[in-house]
């Protein structure tokens, strides 16, 4: 099985890393609690699916065995409305 | 990986089996059945005049009951269905022919209508069936849904060769038509007339770098793997060993088994059934490549990865489809993924190519079937026959017997020309076919060096052939020497094997003269109505 591993670790972390950019505050020396290891193992569904639509036909799939995800639009039925509108059949 | 290339080979993987081919064979694929490959088919052309050509027929959507409307059984318009060759033993893909189906309806799409209500204030409201009135060979103006295809030869693996349409030889069309289901005989008339039918969709195919043409056909035929399938998973609720001395089965001086089952159409559950056909008819000269005249065939069904159903569906846009495909269906030789391969990876198996064969090993070096056969009839035979033994499965591990027949095909008939332990269908192009009428089901166990493992041909009765052959076959004598000559071939010992001479089978009998004798040689599907026609 010729699969594409994705590290959403990485992923995961620069998300996380732009959020905690984003909520500063005022303390600088405020050390925000980091999030649970698990949280950090997740990657978020729905840039995982707009990620994988971007593979070619000809491209290699991703294997999902050891992947768990952040399933953050279930309740959003628009969440995947461009590729709808954009893909084929 | 074991240095022992016989250790190694039985690393890697072996069909044998008996039983349902594969229809909803594992527990993913039975979610998908427009994508479930079920058989696979590929002999030496013996329609008369085909000489040096090779049928290649890759059967799909199991268990189609013909009055199933009224949208019977189209195949996946996100699905690309594909036939690889392997010509050179390294366990990859050298040529594939890759399928992609289209679906359109009537009226240019829309549908065809009626126009509904008072005169003077009608409205055109689409109508729910497929046809809306007879279809012939004449004719098919009634049909409300079409279904063409496109089909592309990729030269090198199938993701990253080299990819050519093939074309219509005729009048350089890529676009091909698959005919409608066998709705009815009101609807298509008798079989001969849906025969008629059908058979205009019988193409000859320009194939690129190939100097003569082939013959392509996509549709519905008759269920063609004839299988006591119900009580074969119901713990074998029949004892599987001849009953009486049938010709063909269990010729005499053999002794019949006391109970055993008896050769009866009536066994074959699958009879009343259609399937659909992906066929092709090519020059083996087109195949072979520069290998040895051995080719080595699996079909697969892939989807994209990712789906997306769409919240206000419509007939063009039900859903949308993108990224790498993937693979979840895979068929080479028969009964593989049935009773090989365990519940855990059955889906697994599905997903994977010959070349990553390695990871199923213990499934072939220690089959669990014979043991599982054991279990079930060892009390009894020994109560039957008055016999004492101790255990009914070989004792020949690793199954080396199995490897050859599965694995690595038969030095000199069917194994290529570079050995790479892998399942796949494997078919010597150059020994010759054999007529219909002179075929035996028993394919090499017979004598028949033209039939099954040698290849698959319609009437090679895999299941009796394959039960035969993991119950140990291989290690007593076959008649494959001049003149029908016992021979010894060296894998294993009848002391190993205490039953291996049993005439072992589920009744359901085939013969090469249960199918036409011209391509695609499957049968004209069952109509859907009415009901005294199954």
């Amino acid at each position: 099985m010729r699969l594409m591993k994705l590290d959403w670790r990485y992923l995961a972390a620069a998300s996380v890393a732009a959020a905690l950019a984003g909520c500063g505050g005022d303390n600088e020396t405020t050390v925000p609690t980091p999030p649970p290891p698990t949280a950090a193992q997740e990657a978020p569904f729905s840039v995982f699916v707009n990620t994988l639509f971007e593979t070619p036909a000809n491209g290699t799939p991703v294997d999902l065995t050891n992947d768990t995800f952040n399933y953050d639009v279930n309740d959003d039925p628009t969440a995947f409305s461009a590729l709808l509108a954009e893909g084929t059949y | 990986m074991p240095k022992n290339p016989w250790i190694a080979a039985a690393v890697l993987m072996a069909p044998v089996v008996a039983f349902a081919s594969s229809h909803r064979e594992a527990p993913n694929i039975s979610r998908y059945p427009t994508l479930d490959g079920t058989d696979l088919y590929l002999f030496n052309s013996y329609e008369a005049g085909r000489t040096g050509y090779v049928t290649i027929l890759a059967n799909y959507i199991p268990l189609q009951d013909p009055y199933g409307g009224p949208n019977y059984f189209a195949l996946d318009q996100a699905g690309l269905y594909e036939i690889h060759i392997d010509n050179t033993g390294d366990a990859v893909e050298d040529l594939t022919f890759q399928f992609q189906f289209t679906n359109t309806l009537g009226n240019a799409n829309a549908g065809a209508a009626l126009s509904i209500g008072p005169a003077g204030s009608t409205k055109s409201v689409a109508v729910p069936l497929k046809n809306i009135g007879p279809v012939t060979a004449a004719s098919q103006a009634n049909l409300n849904f079409n279904e063409t295809y496109t089909l592309t030869l990729v030269t090198g693996p199938a993701r990253t060769g080299t990819a050519t349409a093939i074309t219509n030889a005729a009048n350089g069309s890529s676009t091909f038509t698959r005919p409608m289901d066998y709705v009815g005989q009101k609807s298509f008339g008798t079989a001969t007339a849906y025969a008629a039918y059908a058979n205009q969709y019988v193409y000859s195919i320009t194939v690129p770098g190939c100097n003569s043409p082939g013959r392509v056909f996509v549709g519905q035929r008759q269920e063609s793997f004839p299988v006591n399938l119900g009580e074969v998973f119901d713990l074998v609720d029949f004892v599987p060993i001849e009953g009486d001395n049938n010709p063909v089965y269990n010729p005499a001086p053999a002794a019949p088994f006391p109970g055993g089952i008896t050769q009866s159409a009536a066994n074959n559950v699958l009879a009343n059934k259609n399937i659909t056909t992906l066929a092709l008819e090519l020059p083996a000269a087109c195949l072979t490549g520069s290998g040895n005249g051995v080719i080595g065939a699996w079909t697969t069904a892939s989807t994209r990865q990712a789906r997306i159903f769409n919240a206000s569906a419509t007939f063009s846009k039900p859903e949308v489809n993108g990224g790498a495909w993937t693979y979840v269906s895979r068929l080479g030789m028969p009964l593989v993924n049935e009773l090989v391969i365990g519940l855990p990876d059955k889906d697994a198996w599905n997903s994977s190519v010959p070349a990553n064969d390695a990871y199923f090993l213990n499934y072939v070096t220690n089959p669990t079937l014979p043991a599982l056969l054991n279990a079930l009839f060892l009390a009894p035979v020994n109560a039957t026959l008055g016999t004492t033994l101790t255990n009914l499965a070989p004792t020949n591990f690793p199954r080396n017997d199995l490897v050859t027949t599965f694995l690595t095909g038969f030095p000199g008939v069917n194994q290529l020309a570079t050995v790479t332990p892998s399942e796949m269908l494997r078919l010597n192009t150059k020994i010759a076919a054999v007529p219909a009428a002179a075929q035996n089901p028993l394919g090499v166990l017979s004598g028949d060096v033209a039939g099954y493992p040698n290849g698959r041909r319609p009437g090679d009765d895999v299941t009796d052939i394959s039960l035969r052959v993991v119950m140990g076959a291989l290690c007593y004598p076959l008649p494959l020497g001049a003149n029908g000559a016992a021979t010894n071939l060296g894998l294993c010992t009848p002391a190993q094997a205490p039953v291996g001479n049993a005439a072992f089978t589920d009744g359901a009998p085939v013969s090469a003269l249960n199918f036409a004798q011209t391509f695609p040689y499957l049968n004209t599907p069952l109509p859907g109505s009415p009901i005294g026609a199954l």
